[in-house]
């Protein structure tokens, strides 16, 4: 097992959980209670990483965070480095790439609070905020917590974006499932079985939390 | 109860372990300060190496060549590194294999690499052109061959030319590394151009990222042959997996492998010292024991 590739893994995939917590539940909560007519071409959007091959927003990327673009040049001027085959480069793409393993959880499990609860809530004098955190987020727990398992177990397992944007460099952009092609190319099949095996167990894992999340939904 | 808990406490693993992996140095060493989240300041990094490389043994300002090399050099590498690394200790080196043609489409992009090894001439000259490296910094290390690599699984009669062997119906698939990007491509092509059946296997051909994915095809049995770099096909692990049949070398533009390097790197000096290893008798050495031919010896 490759113990950097490893770290690095988890670290991308936990920021990247972290990071579509906080834009992701915004966005949800919006989708779950709009009637703008925008509704429909932002979900879209969400949903688009499900559809649009891995390659195509990777090459989308590269050119729009790279040092040749005004964004990349923004940031160049800002840090003095590219984007682009940085950490910071792949949790960009990693949180696009994510949005509807996030949203879409969160959209569905907050839609699915009675809203006569929030707006008892409101009535009994809590603000938006405290209705949120005291009413909404504990009925919707499950939901959000599904969102977060998914996003984080597929940031664990992305593989096209993440070879676009961050180039497969040990120790800065190679993520385990960038460390089992390398091995299977430099013929390291044995280094190939070990980590293959382990992310195998963790997708199983993460499912079942997925599942048993699920159907305690039902019994509450 | 006990399921409703349940979740929440390996999430708590999870959070745990992701938190734990963010602060400090990474204890192994192998992994530069890009694995912070906030990326690799370079103007900042430039300037560190050379002012305290001289009087501080911190591991984290220690010299260190980021290596983008073609992957024929997968296997000579390591042996490479160490030979370096008696002459050198105090240099780190990193690399990263791949084909050529796709490093080059990075370093358009400005690729965190210091030293380019790439599988032709043609890109390090170009990168020199388009001002992505140090003028004057191009150089020749090794010549290429390719060798017929037929796996184990595939019967074919022995002793047989290249061009009959290829023309066998028994060789359903045929590996070669993308002649779009990559400079052994190119050459398998050139070959099987030279031997006049370039349109006929045509529908056989798979095309693999890079020269060792090639030759990993016909190891794994996707491929029944594959025409690969005779430095990987010289890899120990292979032994009794297939045989090697020597591709002549006028069959294709020679292999001339040059390096570079990058106009970005942070300790150049350091990538000219393993520069001047690899064209200087240590380097010749190691890549000549590794099927590689030389070029002339420099001034």
């Amino acid at each position: 097992m490759d113990w950097t590739a490893f770290r690095l893994t988890l670290q991308l995939a936990g920021a990247t959980t972290l990071a579509l917590l906080v834009l992701g539940l915004p966005l949800a909560a919006w989708l779950a209670s709009t009637r703008s007519r925008w509704r429909y071409l932002v979900e879209a959007l969400v949903a688009l990483p499900l559809v649009l091959p891995p390659t195509v927003l990777g090459f989308y990327l590269l050119w729009g965070l790279g040092p040749h673009s005004p964004l990349g040049r923004v940031w160049m001027s800002l840090t003095g480095a590219p984007l682009t085959f940085t950490f910071g480069g792949m949790l960009v793409a990693s949180v696009l790439y994510n949005l509807p393993f996030a949203v879409r959880p969160f959209t569905s499990a907050l839609a699915a609070v009675d809203r006569r609860l929030i707006e008892a809530a409101w009535c009994l004098g809590l603000s938006p905020v405290q209705t949120l955190l005291r009413v909404t987020i504990p009925l919707a727990w499950r939901g959000i917590l599904t969102g977060m398992i998914l996003t984080f177990a597929h940031t664990v397992g992305e593989f096209g974006v993440i070879l676009m944007v961050g180039g497969n460099i040990p120790g800065v952009t190679r993520t385990l499932s960038m460390a089992v092609y390398d091995d299977v190319q430099a013929l390291r099949y044995s280094a190939a079985v070990t980590t293959s095996v382990w992310l195998l167990l963790f997708a199983l894992l993460a499912l079942g939390l997925v599942q048993t999340l699920d159907r305690g939904r039902g019994g509450r | 109860m006990s399921i409703e808990i349940r979740p929440l406490v390996w999430l708590g693993c999870l959070v745990l372990a992701c938190g734990c992996g963010h602060p400090g140095p990474t204890p192994s060493g192998t992994g530069p300060a890009g694995a912070d989240p906030t990326p690799a300041n370079s103007s900042a990094v430039k300037v560190l190496p050379e002012v305290s490389a001289a009087d501080s043994p911190d591991p984290v300002t220690r010299p260190r060549v980021r290596i983008a090399a073609a992957s024929d050099l997968r296997l000579v590498f390591p042996e490479l590194q160490r030979g370096f690394q008696t002459e050198h200790p105090q240099i780190d080196l990193e690399v990263a294999f791949g084909s050529s043609g796709s490093f080059f489409a990075q370093f358009t992009q400005q690729a965190p690499f210091d030293l380019f090894l790439s599988a032709d001439l043609d890109l390090p000259q170009r990168l020199v052109d388009q001002g992505d490296a140090l003028p004057d910094s191009q150089f020749e290390y090794a010549r290429g061959n390719l060798v017929l690599w037929i796996g184990s699984g595939t019967e074919l009669p022995e002793g047989g030319e290249g061009v009959d062997l290829l023309q066998d119906p028994r060789v359903t698939r045929i590996a070669i590394a993308n002649p779009d990007h990559a400079p052994y491509g190119k050459a398998a092509l050139a070959v099987l151009k030279s031997w006049n059946i370039a349109d006929e296997v045509a529908p056989r051909l798979v095309l693999a990222d890079n020269v060792a994915q090639a030759l990993q095809f016909v190891d794994t049995g996707a491929a029944s042959v594959g025409l690969v770099s005779a430095s990987l096909a010289r890899d120990p692990r292979l032994a009794g997996r297939g045989r090697g049949l020597p591709i002549p070398s006028d069959l294709h533009p020679p292999l001339r492998q040059g390096g570079v390097i990058l106009k970005w790197a942070r300790d150049p000096e350091a990538a000219r010292a393993l520069r001047e290893f690899l064209v200087g008798p240590s380097g010749r050495d190691l890549l000549k024991e590794h099927g590689f031919q030389l070029p002339e010896p420099g001034p």
